[in-house]
């Protein structure tokens, strides 16, 4: 069953218009905030909520306003992170479609309460159309005067999907090429123009004023241990309703694409896009959480008839083609990657195969420079293991079409 | 020994006194002690442990982009960084544990296949960091094939310096170097992924006109990849020498404007245009390399006039399972041309491009600005109509 917290308003009201907002209880939250509590009172109401990162890392969300209010400096910045470039996602699209607004009071708390005087919004290019809303809602929440401690300005990136990354990001605000960074320094410690820098995903935000509303607790009961709340998912591929769903934390991945997205015959999903992870159809009822798979929420579905080696053929090229390319494991390691399976897709794969693929998805999680290099080969790794006769298969037959060729 | 950098800077902190605290931590086993703010790969050094490094050189400001100086911290599960992690208290690391030696050895490798040999029969070889951390570590011949490593043409136009980028392994400690050191900013890094590349200017071959003869280049590549030119003088060092620590390029915050500056540039143009990158480059005070840098990352901005409506095409594994492949063939046989052209009447480009965020309408694609979703070979030619 659907739960909608954060897409409570979506459908319900104008986004073109603040009024409509405003009459669903629009920005009592960050009146409640400014006018009872202090910024550490609301940063501890987050932190108590349990809420965690819905980008796709899960960091607590209040640990990182914590350490971002700790710090001293003359400037500190909050980024609403709306690049959305992983594979299969599009709820921060149907988010920013519908009620940009409880995005623009989210920003405006959070700017508050860690004492940020500068906020932006990173919307990829792939949005632009979105652009103009986005400034609508802004221009009318400033000119409603609930934007008097904030300045949010929005960039735009150019098609990268490494731009979502943090670090890829601050450097594309700042006029650099979107390469990684290496940590530590965390952000919330020298972020943005070396100051403190506190980056959210879009669904992260969208959670907060109603933390502020109804208070940790209420927040706390949903979900499972770790995991609280609800989640957005994306769900795509293979199923026969693909869209938007929003669920409690812990409900099943058969709720979801069975029941929900009415998928048949399938032989594996993809959750958390093209670094996520395989579940095989077996597992079809793994909860969906962050003890489990979560990731950016990304659900992909797969039917029997596909070819896993030819998914992860596909799936490769893309992480390939967008590695920044600066640390070698990501940059080459990629490519290397990329190359074996294609070569096992069009059968012409050899028995060294298997092993490489483990060992260059070893360095790569172990050795890369950022979360893009770090989790590329999950996939791969999930495939080798639940899908292990196929990649044997594909090495024999390769073997039998050389003898013969 | 070049230069005393980063010690320098360390000492310096020490000095003046800033809330530097003495830590204790492990290196291999043994106890030690470092000032907080010393990286791993200082602490190392000074316990005589050696630990190789690439990309990193005590010049420099760290760019940790080799990732050969990797060493294992007890309680993560991956390796950290040596030459960019700080010590912290109660740290126990390991610079020689099988998991680092066998990452390290698999870096090698991949240094090793991506760039274009053989360079055993190169007497320059000797020379090179790559080949001797390898024989130190015993890699042999890399177990990863990369069928087409990155190959460039030698440039010899330079009366100074002669570039072979088939040897080089991406450290950029020559952008460092001409950055922080000479201060001139010639070289840049351009493009992205497999095909990331040093560029000079608009990626021109190195001449006569954008590099002089203070050689800190040289001095500081790892490889083979800079050398000084067979005519070239004997003039050791450039003047900037002097000025041992390194300057961290002044970051104008005008930069920030670059980006959007480049979008406009390429939506009234359909491109960005040699002239405007070298005009930008001027008023934002960066190098030329810089701005072709920036513009060369992202997939969206172009160096190539684009079409006056651009069609791009998602690929990614949502729309290719609902049919992506067969939508392209159509649009390719309704305008005639293939992803990466541009019709004859420069009316339409075809791109291809990664995950617009469509995927609940697959297969999707973006004509300039607007989705068009749930395609089907018919509705192709109905919305190519429109333009
Ligand atoms: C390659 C890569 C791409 C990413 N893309 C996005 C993205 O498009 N949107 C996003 O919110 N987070 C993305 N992230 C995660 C961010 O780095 C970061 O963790 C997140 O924005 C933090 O916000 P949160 O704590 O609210 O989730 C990406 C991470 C990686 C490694
Ligand atoms: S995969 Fe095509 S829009 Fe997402």
């Amino acid at each position: 069953m659907q739960k909608r917290i954060v897409l409570k308003n979506c459908g319900l009201i104008d986004s073109k218009s603040i009024d409509s907002y405003l009459r669903r209880g629009g920005f009592a939250a960050l009146e409640k905030a400014q006018k009872f509590m202090t910024p550490e009172q609301a940063i501890e109401e987050v932190s108590a909520s349990g809420l965690l990162g819905r980008g796709g890392a899960g960091f607590p969300c209040g640990l990182k306003w914590k350490i971002a209010r700790e710090q001293r400096s003359d400037e500190k910045y909050i980024i609403c992170n709306a690049d959305e470039g992983e594979v299969g996602t599009f709820k921060d699209r149907y988010i920013l479609e519908n009620d940009p607004f409880t995005l623009i009071e989210a920003i405006a708390i959070s700017g508050w309460a860690i004492g940020a005087g500068k906020a932006f919004i990173y919307l990829r290019a792939e949005y632009h159309r979105l652009f103009d809303r986005l400034l609508n809602a802004i221009n009318q929440a400033g000119r409603k005067g609930f934007l008097n401690h904030l300045d949010i300005e929005l960039r735009e990136g150019a098609g990268a999907y490494m731009c979502g990354e943090e670090s890829g990001l601050m450097n594309s605000i700042e006029g650099l090429r979107g390469e990684a960074r290496y940590k530590p320094p965390f952000p919330p410690q020298k972020g943005l123009w070396g100051k403190p820098t506190v980056i959210n995903n879009v669904e992260t935000l969208m959670n907060i004023p109603q933390i502020i509303l109804n208070g940790s607790s209420w927040f706390k009961a949903m979900g499972t241990a770790r995991s609280k709340g609800t989640k957005v998912f994306s769900v795509s591929g293979d199923v026969e309703k693909p869209g938007v769903y929003e669920l409690e934390l812990g409900s099943r991945l058969s709720e979801l694409v069975c029941d929900l997205a009415s998928a048949r015959e399938i032989k594996m999903v993809q959750v958390g896009g093209a670094c996520g992870r395989i579940i095989p159809v077996e597992l079809i009822d793994t909860p969906l959480a962050y003890e489990t798979v979560l990731g950016s929420g990304a659900v992909t579905v797969f039917n029997q008839t596909r070819d896993v080696i030819d998914v992860m053929h596909r799936n490769m090229k893309f992480l390939a083609e967008e590695s920044c390319g600066r640390c070698t494991p990501c940059r080459d390691g990629s490519e290397a990657m990329l190359e074996i399976l294609g070569r096992l897709a069009r059968g012409e794969g050899a028995g060294e195969d298997i092993g490489a693929l483990e060992d260059l998805s070893s360095v790569m999680t172990l050795s890369a420079l950022c979360g893009l290099g770090q989790t590329a080969p999950m996939p791969v790794l999930d495939t080798l293991k639940y899908f292990r006769k196929e990649y044997e298969s594909r090495v024999e037959q390769s073997i039998f079409l050389r003898t013969i060729g | 020994m070049i230069g005393l950098a980063s010690d320098q800077i360390i000492s310096e902190m020490a000095y003046k006194g800033w809330d530097m605290e003495l830590l204790k931590f492990q290196i291999d086993s043994k106890e030690m002690e470092a000032f907080e703010g010393m990286t791993i790969l200082q602490a190392a050094e000074k316990a005589g442990i050696n630990i190789p490094t690439l990309c990193h050189h005590r010049d420099f400001i760290p760019t940790g982009a080799c990732r050969v100086c990797v060493v294992e911290l007890e309680g993560s599960e991956r390796l950290v960084g040596s030459c960019h992690t700080p010590v912290a208290k109660g740290m126990a690391l390991h610079t020689r544990s099988p998991k680092v030696l066998k990452a390290r050895k698999a870096t090698i490798e991949l240094l090793l296949a991506a760039h274009t040999g053989p360079c055993v029969m190169d007497f320059r070889a000797a020379q090179c960091d790559l080949h001797k951390i390898a024989s130190d570590l015993e890699v042999g011949p890399p177990r990863f094939h990369i069928k087409k490593p990155r190959f460039y043409p030698i440039e010899d136009a330079s009366p100074y310096i002669r570039r072979d980028l088939s040897k080089c392994i991406l450290c950029s400690r020559c952008i460092s170097a001409c950055n922080e050191l000479a201060g001139k900013g010639v070289f840049g890094a351009g493009y992205r992924a497999f095909d990331s590349k040093v560029i000079v200017d608009n990626d021109i071959p190195l001449n006569k006109e954008v590099c002089k003869d203070c050689y800190l280049c040289v001095e500081y590549c790892p490889t083979t990849a800079l050398s000084k030119a067979k005519n070239a003088g004997d003039k050791k060092r450039g003047k900037k020498m002097a000025a041992v620590l390194p300057q961290p390029r002044l970051q104008d915050t005008r930069c920030g404007n670059l980006l959007p500056m480049l979008k406009k540039a390429q939506s009234i143009s359909r491109h960005v245009s040699a002239k405007f990158m070298a005009k930008t480059a001027e008023s934002l005070n960066l190098s030329v390399s810089e701005v072709f840098g920036v513009t060369t990352f992202y997939s969206f901005l172009s160096t190539r006039p684009l079409g006056a409506n651009v069609i791009r095409v998602c690929k990614n594994l949502p729309c290719y399972l609902k049919g992506s492949e067969i939508i392209l063939k159509g649009i390719e046989e309704a305008i005639g041309i293939k992803p990466g052209e541009v019709t004859r009447d420069k009316k339409y480009s075809l791109e291809l491009a990664n995950c617009i965020g469509a995927c609940d309408q697959a297969p999707a694609m973006l004509i300039n600005q607007e989705v068009y979703g749930d395609l089907t070979p018919r509705k192709i030619s109905k919305i190519l109509k429109q333009f």
